[in-house]
């Protein structure tokens, strides 16, 4: 490859790495806390979720036909089982839809109906517009990051497209980055610790970025996908597709289509329906159910699975009588390879296709995708305070540190917070009025810190102090529980939140030892000289 | 607060334009390519939908990448229009059609 040619390449790769590198951070940190998000720190946030997370299909059938009695009939049209299997609710949730409104509603009105996992008993019921049950949900901290990683708590669209453009620019550098690292084999094992902070930072960003360019592609590939397809894409795609007919549109892509209603009683076999399924994908989680025309002889029993041997998720369609009719894609029954690309496209993101050793792989992954915008940014900012003529002051340069470490460790100390935040509201305050404090708890603390960043310190002492915030937080997690928590590692009513407690604290302690190991430069504070 | 490099001043010609055509044309191209090769694709109606989309994020690095490897700046530039008047006008004949 010509020089000329190379050197575009590199200036490609520094200036969407510089200008991308902050936010970049944001996504990529708050994605490798998302993946463990659902459903092990879900249910770590949620008691309820700790006793158990199966619930025998037998009440299900019971909880279901006693409360369908209950309800107009309109409202039987449809009716979701979310199962509180720690990936959508905390609670077993029985949403009867009517998709037609009623005497009070215009639009799709719903009756919810919300039961403990453990002991069934009715913890909350909701009467309104279908929309508005589903936005207003009970959030904890681990969904709430995770939302936040999709989409920056923008809302939609301009959070995922935002989050989308951003994958693009990830699977750009990550490309233009092998091209100008062509002694590959030899980067991937060099790291000159030894040669001072500069080198030891420029290999740990070669390392990082070799070792992890198939994953960061994927990332990229997968993120921008999940970014822009169903917003722009899709839709720009499908409508053409269709000569701008919308209903065809909505038609040919709705996994769920809805049933003739024969107004012949069949009673809908949802136990065995249940049953079946997990005879047939033992190791896989159903996620929810679907039952459409409910005791009706053309019922139609629709179930999510998630895990097991697929890596994809699956849409089981059963008929009412109990009868297995076939399973498709989660996405309905649309042939051709490219859904089936598309399929992958989710587990690869998310990296919940293998198991918990694949989630931890894809954690540190995530980690290091994290870490290169930031090694790569500091490597520019250095190396234009360098040489005879440097383009960049050593006032511009601590400043430029101190907002990287003020917006990237502030996203960092803003997300540990919420976790004894989450103790402390799990013991003061009920159900989804929890959802209140997670937002100004994470942008204040994420501002107040980044607004500290203005005060004239050194940067190393910054950065030291927002380490030993971070550990603080995280190592207060376990006391907090044994103090307040209803399970803990005292009583070890739970292993899950045993481990994540005990997690917590050595990742608490970590920061704590490597802010307390950082030595301090003893070079004067550049502001304070020149004011 | 930073000096623009001489350096980098030779090695791209015309970089402003470059910077346009890799961060605003590149994307508008890409997205325009999309609805418009559902028209030609000689597959299944899911596939001419879906595998657009999938080589949309290839699409878009390809022409932000060519905005600055190309030797001219003419050059991209005239490949993005190509792209973009074509797909457009494919477009546009589909939705006609779809209407009559």
């Amino acid at each position: 490859m010509k020089s000329i040619t190379l050197k575009k390449l590199f200036l490609m790769h520094s200036w969407v790495g510089v200008l991308t590198a902050v936010l970049l951070f944001i996504v990529a940190f708050s994605g490798a806390l998302a993946v463990l998000s659902r459903p092990e720190l879900k249910i770590w946030a949620n008691p309820e979720l700790q006793s158990t997370q199966i619930v025998p299909s037998s009440d299900i059938n019971t909880l279901v036909n006693q409360y369908y009695k209950q309800v107009p009939s309109a409202f039987g049209e449809n009716i979701h089982v979310f199962m509180p299997s720690g990936h959508n609710f905390y609670l077993l949730t029985l949403v009867f839809e009517s998709h037609h409104g009623d005497e009070n509603y215009s639009q799709e009105v719903a009756r919810v109906f919300q039961f403990h996992p453990d002991s069934l008993a009715l913890v909350d019921s909701y009467y309104g517009p279908s929309k508005e049950f589903y936005a207003n949900k009970k959030t904890d901290a681990p969904s709430y990051i995770g939302e936040f990683h999709a989409d920056l708590h923008l809302g939609r669209p301009i959070g995922l497209i935002l989050t989308g453009f951003l994958g693009l620019t990830l699977l750009k550098s990550a490309v233009t980055g092998l091209f100008i690292h062509r002694k590959m084999f030899k980067e991937l094992f060099t790291f000159r610790r030894s040669k001072g902070l500069d080198i030891a930072i420029s290999d740990a960003h070669k390392v990082m970025g070799i070792w992890g360019s198939v994953f960061n592609i994927v990332i990229g590939f997968t993120g921008a996908f999940l970014g822009l397809a169903t917003i722009i894409l899709l839709p720009a795609a499908a409508f053409v597709s269709f000569g701008g007919d919308q209903d065809k549109l909505i038609e040919t892509f709705t996994a769920i289509p809805e049933p003739v209603v024969s107004h012949i009683e069949q009673p809908t076999n949802i136990d065995a329906i249940l049953e079946n399924a997990k005879s047939r994908f033992p190791k896989a989680v159903i996620i929810d159910a679907t039952i459409m025309a409910n005791n009706d002889a053309n019922a139609q029993v629709y179930l999510r699975l998630l895990g097991g041997e697929a890596v994809a998720s699956q849409l089981l369609h059963y008929r009412g009588d109990g009868e297995f009719v076939k399973s498709m894609s989660s996405f309905g029954d649309i042939s051709g390879i490219s859904i089936k690309v598309i399929e992958v496209l989710f587990p690869l993101h998310f990296g919940n296709f293998a198991g918990i050793f694949i989630k931890l792989l894809w954690v540190i992954l995530g980690l290091t995708t994290a870490l290169l915008p930031l090694s790569g940014m500091m490597m520019w900012l250095s190396k234009r305070t360098r040489g005879s003529n440097p383009t960049l002051s050593v006032q511009a340069y601590t400043r430029w540190n101190r907002f990287i470490i003020g917006s990237c460790g502030g996203l960092v100390l803003a997300s540990f917070v919420l976790f004894p935040l989450q103790i402390v509201l799990n013991y003061s305050v009920d159900g989804a009025l929890q959802n209140a404090f997670f937002g100004p708890v994470f942008f204040y603390s994420w501002l107040g810190w980044l607004l500290v960043s203005l005060l004239p310190m050194h940067h190393t002492f910054y950065f030291k102090l927002t380490l030993l915030l971070c550990g603080a937080a995280l190592s207060a997690v376990m006391p907090l529980n044994i103090l307040i928590g209803q399970n803990n590692i005292m009583n070890f009513n739970s292993a899950l939140v045993v481990i994540v407690d005990s997690l917590f604290m050595l990742i608490g302690l970590t920061f704590i030892w490597a802010g307390l190991k950082l030595k301090l430069t003893k070079q004067p504070i550049l502001e304070a000289q020149t004011v | 607060m930073f000096k623009v490099s001489k350096n980098n001043k030779s090695t791209f010609k015309a970089i402003k334009r470059r910077h346009f055509l890799a961060c605003v044309v590149a994307l508008i191209t890409a997205v325009i390519i999309i609805p418009g090769m559902t028209t030609y694709l000689p597959f299944h109606m899911n596939e001419q939908i879906l595998l657009p989309i999938m080589l949309f994020p290839i699409i878009w690095v390809g022409l932000f990448m060519y905005a600055y490897l190309a030797e001219h700046v003419w050059q991209p530039f005239a490949v993005m229009l190509l792209l973009s008047i074509s797909h457009g006008l494919l477009s546009l004949l589909a939705l006609m059609q779809g209407k009559a």
